[in-house]
């Protein structure tokens, strides 16, 4: 659906209301105008004809046709003729034709196309007279009274479109402060929108959005506590269950049943110990942590993962991190969410890769990263289902098949993207992850610049 | 080496501390930042296994106080607070490694192994050859002339620490210090009892000692 602006449909909307009724009003004086100077200029030539026919009935007349010469007469003067009872014009104004205006001659108001024409009611005396009216002189008039009530109301519409836009924009205005407010908050922003001196209309819902963030701001800091009391709560006791475990494993040869069984535990609390791990991690994922916004450097992340991971979890490989001449790399997000996807990434590369071959990490020049790692590849349907919860890439093969799932789920909340491929290259092996994330700031090595 | 615990977690604080010293090390354990830092009043450790969720504050407290001494302590937390800015805060603060519990044991004692020898390579010579006998600090053996010596836990505590710093004297106190925890009991000629033992293994010459002041290694040379 197209956006639109609400200052923008209020300005219009009033406008073309303030427009629709000045025209309107417009037509109504012009229509009312029109018919007044008809009326006064009707009343004008009646009363000339009137009393040009008193004069003319006394007054003795000569030949035919005779034309009387008036001065300074213009295109918009009267014209009239004096007609005998035969119809013959005996006298007339220079400006009036040879002919009769009309042929039938009937008292009142009679239109041509030249004149509108006034025939006097017939006295005693055998002559009538005509007084005509140049029709140019009647529709100028009317003309210039429609453009004098029409005219300024053209002019000044621009001002009022103007004017309007300029009161409600300027009424909009706590809206907008409103408006950006509320448009800053979520990403990782949930601080209260502050007084912003907003009209008792605005006031209700600058309180409900307040409300609301505080709400959601609870939540989520509901969830993240839960997670860490949680990660606390679980972590202790398995770690005190492994210890004692593996210390009972000391004094019980391990050929013994005893010892057998006491490995059994051991190696259930260790799994146990990884499960609790990726399902803190998928609550955390779930409970929107990564949606918080704050800069921070993605290599130290990196590095200090891969020295984590390198040394615990491998004899052979482990990981080989090229930073290809890049210190820093800056990104906005959630570090704890971030380390959370990178670890998902590399322990996975490191527990399906091979086991002689190390996990290659990769930072390219625009500040993609890429984790790779040696394997079979994977069938495209396989792959394409891998971010699912507990989608493996190998039957068999071990892990929670949560590791891929949480990645992508945090990187969807960071507007990052995770790219798997499977193969890699022509030799049909191999499996990678390129991480993409939004504007990363990327710094190069003095020496490396 | 002589190890301190600082764990709260009382099943978890044993086992470690156990498994720590059956390891070879003294190890005192104590579960608040009081009690850790009275112990550290009173002695020099090498070591130490810090948590940070302990009852009377934050771990991080006490190794950020450390950080500002001159202490040349190494210090591994060990903790429950799995999020890299933990981890990263940890590392920054000071500590030399961070492990998220649950952890195993093994595990816990091979990264002890290595921030070890991290701090000892700088100042400390790896291995001394001392004629025929070779004191090789990484792989924590002793062998004579070629041939590895059966050492136990305690003889080997006492040679680590004389081979630390080859030639310098080491007091009768420093060695009980470096021998046995806090809560162990220590007869007044353990030191002289374990040199001797030391001595029939290594032989006589290895071990001076020198009179009213300690032991210290022989001459020897860096191998």
């Amino acid at each position: 659906m197209k956006n639109w602006s609400l200052a923008t449909r209020i300005v219009s909307s009033v406008l073309g209301v303030v427009t629709l009724s000045l025209l309107a009003l417009s037509l109504a004086v012009a229509g009312f105008t029109r018919y007044e100077i008809t009326e006064r200029l009707d009343n004008s030539l009646q009363e000339v004809s009137e009393r040009l026919q008193a004069t003319i009935a006394t007054q003795p007349h000569g030949p035919r046709d005779t034309v009387a010469w008036v001065p300074d007469v213009g295109p918009r003067t009267l014209a009239y003729q004096v007609v005998d009872q035969y119809g013959h014009v005996v006298l007339r104004s220079q400006n009036a034709p040879v002919q009769p205006f009309v042929p039938d001659i009937h008292t009142g108001f009679v239109d041509t196309p030249r004149f509108r024409v006034y025939i006097a009611a017939p006295t005693a005396a055998a002559y009538r007279v005509l007084v005509g009216e140049p029709t140019l002189h009647r529709r100028g008039a009317t003309w210039r009274a429609t453009a004098i009530a029409i005219v300024p109301i053209l002019v000044f519409l621009p001002v009022i479109w103007l004017l309007v836009r300029l009161i409600v924009r300027r009424a909009l205005r706590p809206l907008d402060r409103l408006h950006d407010e509320m448009q800053s908050r979520g990403s990782g922003n949930l601080r209260p929108i502050p007084s912003l001196d907003l009209p008792v209309e605005l006031v209700s819902i600058q309180h409900a959005v307040n409300t609301l963030l505080a709400r959601l701001e609870t939540a989520l800091s509901t969830e993240r506590a839960f997670a860490a009391s949680a990660a606390h709560e679980l972590r202790n006791p398995l770690g005190a269950l492994l210890a004692q475990v593996q210390m009972l494993g000391r004094m019980v040869p391990a050929e013994t049943e005893a010892g057998r069984r006491v490995n059994i535990i051991a190696d259930r609390t260790r799994r146990l110990g990884r499960t609790v791990e990726k399902l803190l991690q998928f609550s955390r994922a779930s409970s929107g942590a990564a949606f918080r916004r704050n800069r921070f450097d993605l290599l130290t992340v990196l590095r200090v993962l891969a020295d984590d991971l390198d040394h615990n979890l491998r004899d052979g490989g482990g990981i080989i991190l090229n930073s290809n001449g890049i210190s820093h790399i800056f990104v906005h997000g959630d570090m704890d969410a971030t380390g959370i996807m990178l670890r998902n990434l590399l322990e996975n590369a490191l527990l399906h890769g091979r086991g002689d071959m190390s996990v290659q990490v990769t930072i390219l020049p625009d500040g993609r990263i890429d984790v790779i790692n040696d394997c079979p590849a994977l069938a495209p349907d396989i792959l394409a289902r891998l971010t699912s919860p507990f989608v493996r890439g190998r039957t068999g093969t071990p892990g929670s098949g949560l590791g891929l799932a949480i990645a992508s789920n945090i990187a969807r909340q960071m507007d990052a993207t995770v790219c798997l491929r499977s193969p890699l290259s022509k030799s049909g092996r191999g499996f990678g992850a390129r991480i993409t994330f939004p504007d990363p700031d990327v710094t190069r090595s003095p020496d490396e610049a | 080496m002589r190890i301190l615990i600082v764990e709260d977690e009382h099943d978890l604080g044993a086992a470690v501390q156990e498994h720590v010293r059956l390891d070879g090390h003294a190890v005192d354990w104590f579960t608040t930042l009081e009690d850790a830092r009275a112990a550290m009043a009173t002695v020099d450790y090498d070591f130490m296994l810090l948590d940070l969720g302990l009852p009377d504050g934050s771990g991080r407290d006490l190794l950020r106080d450390i950080r500002r001494t001159s202490s040349n302590i190494a210090i591994l937390i060990t903790t429950a607070e799995d999020q890299i800015s933990d981890r990263i805060a940890g590392l920054s603060d000071g500590a030399d490694d961070y492990i998220v519990k649950p952890y195993d044991l093994n595990e816990l004692v091979a990264r002890i192994s290595a921030v070890a020898r991290r701090y000892a390579a700088p100042r400390r010579r790896v291995c001394y050859r001392i004629g025929e006998i070779a004191i090789d600090r990484e792989n924590r053996s002793v062998s004579c002339d070629g041939r590895a010596l059966d050492l136990t836990a305690r003889e080997w505590a006492i040679m680590e620490l004389l081979s630390r710093s080859p030639g310098r004297i080491y007091s009768r106190q420093q060695i009980d210090t470096a021998l046995y925890a806090l809560d162990q009991d220590v007869d007044s000629n353990t030191v002289e009892v374990f040199i001797s033992r030391l001595r029939k293994k290594v032989g006589n010459k290895i071990i001076r000692t020198v009179r009213g002041r300690g032991y210290c290694l022989a001459d020897g040379e860096a191998a």
